[in-house]
C-alpha cells in the first residue's frame, strides 16, 4: 500500500557523491563524468534512450533530493530536466555534456542559475513556457542551435515545478540535519543548546515545514509517474518554496555566526534554497495559479482541487 | 530526520466511499438538515448523527460482530474528510467514532463492547472525552479525580471540565487516579473508565463559550459507581492507554479542515479575482493539500498497526496553525458586492470562524505540548 520511498538509483548517486567529494568549490569535471556515465541525468528519457520515462519520476525526485543534500556543484537538476524536455522534442546531445536550463521568471526576470556549478563548455536550453506555448532553443556545446516546441505547455510547467520542489526539499533536509548535529554539540550555559526549549520548538517548526514539503513533493512525483492529476506538482513547488525561507531562517539562527561563514557547509544548502525558490515559478506565482483555478471553478469543486481530483481547466 | 509521510494512493474502495458520502450529503442538503459551519465535528446534532448511522458512515473499521463493516482506515479517512469539508454537524458521533469506540475495542471488556459499540454505529450512543480537570490541562498526569475500589467495581469522585458535548453525551472515557502518585513515577496509578453519564451522582453543567454556544461542559462525580466491566485495560495502566487514545485524537483531518467550509462559502460569495484573492486562496489550497497528503500517510500507518504519535503531533501543530491563519488571510479578500444578501452566509461564517479559531490551538493539545513531542521524536529530549 505505501510506496517505497528509498530509491536504489538515488542511493547509488549518494555513494558517488560521497566517494568523490569535490576538493574545491565549483564544477568538478571528474565527479560530473562519474555521474553522467551512470546514466542518472538521462533517467527521465524513455527506456529506448537509457531512462525509464515518466515512470521514473519518483526516482528522479529522490535523485534530486540526494543531489541537493550533497551540495555538490553540478548542474544535475538542469541536465536531468533538459534531457526530459529534449527527449520529448527528439533531440539527444549525448551522455556527458552538462546542460543548463534557462527560463525567465513569469514576470520576466532572468533565471538565477547557480553559476558556481557550471563549467565553461556546456549546452544551453533556453525556454519560454509562461505563455500559451512551450518553446525553446537548444544551443549545443559545439555552437549548433535548434528551435524546439512542446505540445503540452501545462505539462512542461508542471514538471519544472516538481523539479524545483524536489531540490528545495533536499536542501531543506540537509540544512536541518546540519542544524540537528550542530545544536546537539554546541554547549552554552553548561548544556547543548538543543536542550533549550526555545531551540527545540524552533527546530520542531522547521521539521513541520520540511515534512509538509516532502509529503507534497512525493505526491507530485507519484502523480507524474502515472501522468496523473495536474495540481500536485504546482502545490509541491508552492509549498516547498514557502517553507524554504522559514527553514533557512530557523537553521541559520540556530547556528549563530558559524553558519554565516563561507567555509561552513550550511550555506551550500541555503544557497540552493534561495536560488531554487525563485527558479521556474516562485511560491507567489504558483499560489496565484492555484488561486485562479479555485476562483474560476465552482464552490463545490474547491475540495476536489485540494485532494487533487479536480478536472483539468480548459 | 526519521519522520516520514510516505505517498499513499487511495484504494478503489475508498474512492467508492467518496461517492457514497457525497450522495448522502447531497440528500441531506436537499432536505435542509444542515447549514455548513466550521468545526462541524464539535456541533452536537443527534438527528444528523442518526442519519449518518443509517447511511453506514459510523464505525466503518470496526468488527462486524459489533455492527462495523471491517473497512480500512483509508476508507474511513475519505468519509471523515468529506463530512468535514461539507461543514456537516457530526459532533454527536465524532468522538465515539474517532477514539472512544476504538479505545473500547482495544481495551474494553466484552460486556462493555456489547453495551456501547452497536449503539454508536447506529448513531444512538454518544461519547465524550474525560481528560482535563480544573487543575489539570496540558499536565494531564496531574489529574486528581479519584476511583476507589468497592465491592464489584469502583466509586468515582472528582470533576472533569472543558468536555466537548459532555452535557449531552451518554458515555465518557475518563482518566482517573486509582493509586496515589509516586514521586518518581507520576504516570503510574492512573486508570481509564467508561462512565455512563446518566449514572447516579453525576452533575453536568454546560459552559457557554465566547461564540455564545454551549459546546463544552463541566461534569462532577459524587460517589458514582462504575462496575469492573467498565474498566479499560489494566488498573493502573491508564497513562499508556490515554497516550494511545491521543494518537487517534490528534491525527485526523479535523486538525486542518475545520475552516474549509469558510473557503467554499467564500467562492460562493463571489470574491474579486484580483492578486490578493488569488494569493490568499491559492496559498490556502497549497497548504491544505500538503497536510491532506500527510494525513493519508498517517491513516495508512494506523492501518499497518503502527503508532505514529510524533507524526500526529507534527500534523496537528501544522494544521492548527494553518486553521488559525486562514480566516485572518481571508480578511484581505474583497467581494464583488460586499453588501449583497447573497454574500451574507460567508460574512457571518467569517465572523463566527474568527471567534472559533481562538480554540483551534487549545483543543486536543497545545502547540507548546506538541512541539515538545516533536522534539522528542527528533531525539532532542
Amino acid at each position: 500500500m505505501s510506496e517505497n520511498t528509498t530509491s536504489m538509483i538515488a542511493e547509488a548517486l549518494e555513494r558517488m557523491l560521497d566517494d568523490c567529494k569535490p576538493a574545491t568549490d565549483g564544477f568538478d569535471r571528474r565527479l560530473w563524468q562519474t555521474v553522467a556515465e551512470s546514466g542518472i541525468p538521462r533517467l527521465l528519457r524513455p527506456e529506448s534512450e537509457g531512462g525509464a520515462g515518466e515512470a521514473a519520476w519518483p526516482d528522479a525526485v529522490q535523485v534530486l533530493q540526494a543531489w541537493a543534500r550533497s551540495g555538490a556543484d553540478l548542474p544535475l537538476a538542469d541536465t536531468l530536466m533538459a534531457h526530459r524536455l529534449l527527449s520529448m522534442a527528439g533531440v539527444d546531445p549525448g551522455d556527458t555534456i552538462p546542460i543548463v536550463l534557462q527560463l525567465r521568471s513569469p514576470a520576466g526576470a532572468p533565471d538565477p542559475v547557480d553559476a558556481n556549478a557550471l563549467p565553461k563548455d556546456l549546452a544551453r536550453l533556453e525556454l519560454e513556457v509562461w505563455g500559451d506555448q512551450a518553446t525553446g532553443r537548444f544551443l549545443g556545446a559545439d555552437g549548433s542551435a535548434r528551435e524546439l516546441r512542446w505540445v503540452d505547455v501545462r505539462r512542461v510547467r508542471t514538471e519544472l515545478a516538481a523539479v524545483g520542489a524536489a531540490v528545495l526539499t533536499g536542501a531543506m533536509r540537509q540544512a536541518f540535519d546540519l542544524t540537528l548535529a550542530y545544536t546537539g554539540t554546541r554547549v552554552q550555559f553548561g548544556k547543548a543548546i538543543s536542550q533549550f526549549q526555545a531551540v527545540q520548538h524552533a527546530l520542531a517548526l522547521a521539521a513541520e515545514e520540511i515534512a509538509a514539503s516532502r509529503a507534497a513533493t512525493d505526491w507530485a512525483a507519484a502523480d507524474l509517474a502515472v501522468a496523473g492529476s495536474w495540481p500536485s506538482a504546482m502545490i509541491a513547488k508552492a509549498r516547498a518554496a514557502d517553507a524554504a525561507g522559514k527553514v533557512a531562517a530557523i537553521t541559520h539562527q540556530a547556528h549563530g555566526a558559524i553558519g554565516f561563514t563561507a567555509e561552513y557547509a550550511l550555506f551550500r544548502a541555503t544557497r540552493l534554497l534561495w536560488i531554487w525558490r525563485e527558479r521556474w515559478g516562485d511560491e507567489q506565482y504558483w499560489n496565484a495559479q492555484l488561486g485562479e483555478v479555485a476562483l474560476s471553478g465552482s464552490p463545490e469543486g474547491l475540495f476536489d482541487l485540494v485532494i487533487g481530483e479536480a478536472p483539468l481547466p480548459s | 530526520m526519521s519522520l516520514s509521510f510516505e505517498a499513499v494512493r487511495l484504494p478503489a474502495q475508498a474512492i467508492e466511499m467518496r461517492s457514497k458520502v457525497r450522495q448522502f450529503l447531497e440528500q441531506q442538503r436537499a432536505a435542509g438538515t444542515f447549514t455548513p459551519r466550521c468545526s462541524g465535528w464539535t456541533l452536537f446534532d443527534r438527528r444528523f448523527t442518526r442519519a449518518c448511522g443509517e447511511a453506514g458512515l459510523i464505525g466503518l473499521t470496526w468488527p462486524k460482530a459489533w455492527g462495523g463493516q471491517e473497512r480500512s482506515t483509508l476508507e474511513r479517512y475519505v468519509v471523515v474528510e468529506e463530512l468535514l469539508a461539507a461543514g456537516a454537524p457530526v459532533g454527536a458521533h465524532w468522538i465515539a467514532d474517532r477514539q472512544s469506540g476504538p479505545q473500547i475495542l482495544r481495551h474494553g471488556s466484552e460486556a462493555l463492547k456489547a453495551e456501547v459499540l452497536p449503539g454508536i454505529v447506529r448513531g444512538q450512543t454518544t461519547c465524550a472525552i474525560g481528560m482535563s480537570e480544573p487543575d489539570s490541562g496540558s499536565d494531564l498526569a496531574s489529574v486528581r479525580s479519584r476511583g476507589t475500589r468497592v465491592d464489584g467495581g469502583w466509586r468515582l469522585n472528582g470533576r472533569k471540565i472543558w468536555t466537548t458535548g459532555g452535557h449531552l453525551a451518554d458515555y465518557m472515557i475518563g482518566l482517573l487516579r486509582t493509586d496515589p502518585p509516586e514521586s518518581s513515577k507520576r504516570h503510574a496509578g492512573l486508570t481509564q473508565f467508561a462512565i455512563n453519564l446518566k449514572a447516579d451522582g453525576i452533575t453536568r453543567r454546560a459552559i457557554r463559550n465566547i461564540s455564545g454556544r454551549e459546546d463544552f461542559s463541566e461534569i462532577t462525580f459524587d460517589d458514582v459507581f462504575v462496575p469492573d466491566t467498565h474498566v479499560l485495560g489494566e488498573v493502573g495502566d491508564g497513562w499508556r492507554l490515554v497516550v494511545g487514545e491521543l494518537a487517534f485524537e490528534r491525527s485526523g483531518p479535523e486538525r486542518f479542515l475545520s475552516v474549509f467550509p469558510l473557503l467554499t462559502e467564500l467562492i460562493r460569495a463571489r470574491p474579486r479575482n484580483d492578486a490578493a484573492s488569488r494569493a490568499a486562496i491559492g496559498r490556502s489550497v497549497a497548504h491544505l493539500a500538503a497536510l491532506r497528503r500527510m494525513a493519508i500517510s498517517v491513516a495508512a500507518k494506523l492501518d499497518d498497526g503502527k503508532d505514529p504519535v510524533t507524526e500526529a503531533a507534527l500534523m496537528k501543530d501544522l494544521g492548527n496553525a494553518l486553521e488559525r491563519e486562514i480566516p485572518e488571510r481571508l480578511r484581505a479578500i474583497a467581494l464583488e458586492d460586499p453588501g449583497a444578501e447573497s454574500s451574507r452566509p460567508y460574512r457571518d461564517l467569517l465572523a463566527d470562524t474568527i471567534i472559533d479559531a481562538t480554540s483551534y490551538t487549545l483543543r486536543g493539545g497545545t502547540p507548546e505540548v506538541l512541539r515538545g513531542m516533536i522534539a522528542r521524536g527528533l531525539g532532542l529530549r
